[in-house]
C-alpha cells in the first residue's frame, strides 16, 4: 500500500499571474480571514481528484487550467491537469507548475467509465488497490473500489466536516451505508469482499436466513444453559473420574449399610429379651408380694395359737361352777369336763400350730426361691441394660460414619448430573452448529455478513487511537469515545457525532479523519496518505469555564498534535496555529491583503474588465 | 373347734383392753372397736400391725361384735371380767383377779398386745366418740376394699 503525497495546486490560465500554493510533505496550514480562497482551495483538490463540484469563485475567472502535483508512492512527480468544467484529467509524469502545452501522457475520464480508463483507476492503481471489492448491497452484491470511496475521507470539505451525516459515509442513505462499512472494514483490516460465486435467490436466502437466525439463537440459549466454560473432552474426562469414584463410594457405603442392619437387629433383639425379662419380674415381684402377706399372717397366727394355749392351760384350773369354756352348768358336765375341755384346746391348738408351722415352712422355701429368681432376673436385667447401651453406641458410630458418605455421594452424584447435563448440551451445540454450517455452505447470507464486520479487536484499538486524539486536544466531556461500524458514526461523551452541536460535529469529524488516518499508515493499510482539513475548529467554542482554572485551550494541542502525524497534513482553519508550530510547519497566510491577500494574487483592474 | 377368733382368744384380747382401761370400765362397742385398732394398730399410723393387712378384712366387724361377746362370757365365767349396769348401758370392768391373770400370761404375743392396747385407748378412747370412731373405721375399710378389688382387677358393682 504506497501512499500519495501533495505537492502543489496551481491554477494558470493567459496572460494572468499563476495562482499557487505548495504543500509541505508533513504539515501544511493554511490560515487567514474569510473570502481569502482557502476552501477554494480544498474544494479545487477534491474536484482534481475525481469530484463532480466544479469549485467558482469569482476570481478564478480566466483561469483555463488547474494542476495538482502529487508524489506517486516510488517518489516520481505526477501532474494532473484538468480544464474547469472539464470532464477528462491529462496525466502528465512530471512536476510541472505553469501553463501546460506539451502532450499528456496519459487522458483519463474524470467519471468513472466501464473501460476504466478513469482517474479513480489510474490513481487507484499507482498504490495498489485498483482490484479491491467492496460490497454495495445487503444482499452482497459487489463492485471495484472507487477512488472517491478514499477521498471523502482524506479530504474533508467545510461542509462535511459539520455535516450531521456520519464521517465514514460519503453521501446520506441507507445504499451509502453498506458500501461505507465495506470501505471502513477495509481500511481497518485490508480485506476486500471479492463477489461470491453463486448465491441462493432472494426468497431461499429469506428462508434459510430466517433458519439460521433461529439456531443462532437456540445456540445462544444452549450455551447460557452450560453450567461452566468445560470442553467436551474434559467434560468426558470428569465423568469417567466420577464414576470412579461413585463406584468407591458405593461400596463403602454399601459394607456401612450392612454394619448398620446387623446392629439394628441385634438392638431390637435386645428390646426384646428386656422386654420379656421385664414382665417375668413383674410377675415374680407380684407374687412374692402375695406370698409375703401369707407369711404374715402364718407368723402372727402362730403368736395367737401360742396365747390361746397358755390361757387355755391357765384357765382349766378354774373349777367353779359352770365350765369356763363352755358355760355348761356343773350338773350338765360329766366327770372330767374341764379337763376334756382342756385337753380339745390344747390339742386344736398343737394341730393348727403344727399345720401352720409346716405350711409356713413350705413357704418360706417357695419365697427364698422366688427371691432367687428375682435376684436373678434383675441381675440380667442390668446386663442387658448395659448390652442395650453398648448396641446404641455402636449405632451411633456406624451413624456419623454414614452421614458424611451420604452427604459426599450426593455431592457426586450431582457433579455427575451436571457434567452429564453439559455433555448433552455440547452435543446439541454441535448439532446445530453443523446445521448450521451446512446452511452457510449453501450460500446462504450470514457467513458474508459475518464477513462485512469488522473484529472487535480491531475497533477496540481503533477506539483507542480516537480517544487519544480527542484526549491529546484536551477536549473536555469526551471520554468513551468510539466508532459505531454498524452506524458509521462515531460517538463521545455519550452521545453520537450526530448528536453533538456544529462545533463538536466538526471537531469529532477532524478527530475520527485524523484516527483514522494515524491508524491505517501506523499498520500499513489501505489510506491515501495525505489528509486535508477545512475548518475543523472554526465553530468550536470552549465551554465556560471558572475563572481559576485554565481554559484548555483546545486550538494550540490541536496543532501540536498534527506535528506528530505520521503522514501529510494540510489543515486549512481561520485561526492562528501557537508559535511553537509556525516553526515545523509550513504556514501560508492569506491576510485578505499586502503581500498575499489571498490564494489568488491581485491583478490589474484592467485584465479584469477586459472582456 | 378352730383356737384362733375362739372364745378364749376374744376373751384375752378383750381382758387385755380391760386390764389397760382400768380404771375406766368399757362398754360392747368400745371393746369391738379398740379391738380393731389394737390389732390394725399400723393403719391408723400407730405401732406396726399384730395382724396382716388383708384383702378380705372388711365385714369383719360384725362378726366380731359376737365373738367379743362371748369372749366376754368367758372372762366372766372365769371371774376375770365384770358387767354392770349404769346410765350408759351396760360397760364391762376387769376384776382384781383379771389383772393379775394378764400378769402371769408369758406369751410374747400378750406383751404386744398390751403395747397396741395402751395405743388405741390413748389414741380413742379418751376424746373420740365411739359412733364417729366406728364410721371413721368403717369409711377407711370401705375405701380400701374398693381400692383393693381395684388392684386385683375383680369388677366391684
Amino acid at each position: 500500500m504506497g501512499s500519495l503525497t501533495l505537492t502543489h495546486l496551481t491554477y494558470a490560465g493567459a496572460g494572468l499571474p499563476t495562482a499557487s500554493v505548495e504543500f509541505d510533505p508533513t504539515f501544511t496550514v493554511i490560515y487567514g480571514s474569510s473570502n481569502t480562497g482557502k476552501t477554494f482551495i480544498v474544494d479545487s483538490i477534491d474536484y482534481m481528484l475525481g469530484g463532480h463540484v466544479r469549485p467558482y469563485i469569482p476570481r478564478a475567472e480566466g483561469y483555463g487550467q488547474i494542476l495538482l502535483g502529487l508524489l506517486l508512492p516510488d517518489g516520481s512527480p505526477l501532474t494532473l491537469v484538468r480544464k474547469p468544467g472539464g470532464k477528462s484529467i491529462h496525466v502528465h509524469q512530471a512536476d510541472l507548475r505553469g501553463m501546460v502545452h506539451d502532450t499528456p501522457d496519459a487522458v483519463v475520464s474524470a467519471r468513472r467509465i466501464r473501460s476504466r480508463r478513469d482517474i479513480s483507476h489510474y490513481l487507484l492503481s499507482k498504490v495498489g488497490l485498483d482490484d479491491r471489492y467492496i460490497r454495495t448491497n445487503e444482499s452482497g452484491n459487489t463492485e471495484l473500489l472507487k477512488l472517491a470511496d478514499l477521498t471523502h475521507l482524506s479530504v474533508v470539505t467545510d461542509t462535511r466536516m459539520i455535516d450531521p451525516n456520519p464521517p465514514s459515509q460519503r453521501t446520506r442513505g441507507t445504499a451509502a451505508r453498506t458500501a461505507a462499512r465495506s470501505v471502513m472494514k477495509l481500511m481497518l483490516t485490508g480485506e476486500d469482499e471479492p463477489p461470491a460465486t453463486t448465491l441462493p435467490n432472494a426468497s431461499q436466502r429469506r428462508v434459510q436466513r430466517g433458519k439460521i437466525n433461529l439456531i443462532d439463537s437456540l445456540a445462544l440459549d444452549l450455551h447460557a444453559k452450560l453450567s461452566r466454560d468445560q470442553s467436551p473432552a474434559e467434560l468426558r474426562e470428569q465423568l469417567a473420574l466420577l464414576e470412579g469414584t461413585l463406584e468407591d463410594m458405593a461400596r463403602s457405603l454399601a459394607r456401612e449399610s450392612e454394619q448398620q442392619a446387623r446392629a439394628v437387629a441385634a438392638r431390637a433383639q435386645l428390646a426384646q429379651t428386656d422386654a420379656e425379662l421385664e414382665t417375668r419380674l413383674g410377675e415374680v415381684l407380684d407374687l412374692l408380694g402375695r406370698f409375703d402377706i401369707l407369711r404374715q399372717q402364718y407368723e402372727s397366727d402362730l403368736a395367737r395359737l401360742e396365747m390361746v394355749s397358755e390361757a387355755g392351760n391357765l384357765l382349766g384350773y378354774f373349777q367353779v361352777g359352770r365350765c369356763v369354756f363352755c358355760g355348761a352348768d356343773p350338773e350338765h358336765q360329766h366327770a372330767q369336763h374341764g379337763n376334756q375341755e382342756t385337753t380339745q384346746l390344747h390339742e386344736a391348738v398343737v394341730v393348727e400350730s403344727t399345720k401352720t408351722h409346716s405350711l409356713l415352712a413350705d413357704l418360706l422355701l417357695t419365697l427364698s426361691d422366688l427371691e432367687a429368681q428375682r435376684d436373678e432376673l434383675i441381675e440380667r436385667r442390668n446386663a442387658l441394660t448395659r448390652q442395650a447401651g453398648e448396641a446404641d453406641s455402636v449405632l451411633a458410630q456406624i451413624e456419623a460414619r454414614l452421614a458424611p458418605l451420604n452427604e459426599e455421594l450426593q455431592a457426586v452424584v450431582a457433579e455427575r448430573l451436571r457434567v452429564e447435563r453439559d455433555l448433552e448440551l455440547r452435543a446439541r451445540i454441535d448439532e446445530l452448529d453443523e446445521h448450521r454450517s451446512e446452511l452457510v455452505s449453501q450460500g446462504a447470507l450470514p457467513s458474508k455478513r459475518v464477513e462485512a464486520f469488522i473484529a472487535g479487536r480491531i475497533l477496540t484499538s481503533f477506539d483507542g487511537v480516537l480517544q487519544s486524539t480527542l484526549d491529546s486536544w484536551r477536549i473536555p466531556n469526551v471520554e468513551a469515545a468510539g466508532f459505531d461500524p454498524y452506524g458509521g458514526d462515531v460517538s463521545a461523551g455519550g452521545t453520537t457525532r450526530a448528536g453533538h452541536g456544529r462545533g463538536m460535529r466538526a471537531l469529532l469529524h477532524a478527530a475520527f479523519s485524523i484516527a483514522l488516518a494515524r491508524y491505517c499508515l501506523d499498520r500499513r493499510l489501505p489510506h491515501l496518505g495525505f489528509l486535508v482539513l477545512d475548518s475543523p475548529l472554526v465553530t468550536y467554542k470552549e465551554p465556560d469555564y471558572d475563572a481559576d482554572r485554565i481554559p484548555p485551550n483546545v486550538i494550540d494541542h490541536f496543532y501540536r498534535s498534527i506535528l506528530a502525524f505520521p503522514g501529510q497534513a494540510i489543515v486549512v482553519e481561520n485561526a492562528p496555529p501557537p508559535p511553537d508550530v509556525l516553526e515545523h510547519a509550513r504556514i501560508i497566510t492569506f491576510s485578505g491583503s499586502g503581500d498575499r491577500p489571498g490564494f489568488f494574487p491581485a491583478r490589474p483592474t484592467s485584465v479584469l474588465a477586459r472582456p | 373347734m378352730n383356737p384362733l377368733n375362739s372364745p378364749v382368744e376374744l376373751g384375752m384380747r378383750a381382758l387385755v383392753l380391760l386390764a389397760r382401761s382400768h380404771p375406766d370400765p368399757l362398754d360392747l362397742s368400745w371393746l369391738v372397736l379398740l379391738d380393731h385398732a389394737m390389732l390394725h394398730s399400723g393403719q391408723f399410723d400407730g405401732p406396726p400391725s399384730l395382724h396382716p393387712q388383708l384383702p378380705a378384712q372388711p365385714g369383719e366387724l360384725g362378726m366380731k361384735r359376737h365373738l367379743v361377746q362371748e369372749g366376754l362370757e368367758v372372762l366372766m365365767r372365769a371371774g376375770l371380767a365384770t358387767v354392770e349396769a349404769t346410765g350408759d348401758g351396760l360397760v364391762y370392768k376387769v376384776t382384781q383377779r383379771g389383772s393379775g391373770f394378764v400378769g402371769i400370761l408369758e406369751a410374747p404375743y400378750v406383751d404386744a398386745l398390751s403395747l397396741r392396747a395402751q395405743w388405741a385407748i390413748d389414741q380413742f378412747a379418751s376424746a373420740t366418740d365411739v359412733v364417729a370412731a366406728t364410721r371413721d373405721i368403717t369409711a377407711r375399710w370401705h375405701d380400701e376394699f374398693t381400692a383393693c378389688t381395684r388392684h386385683l382387677g375383680i369388677s366391684h358393682g
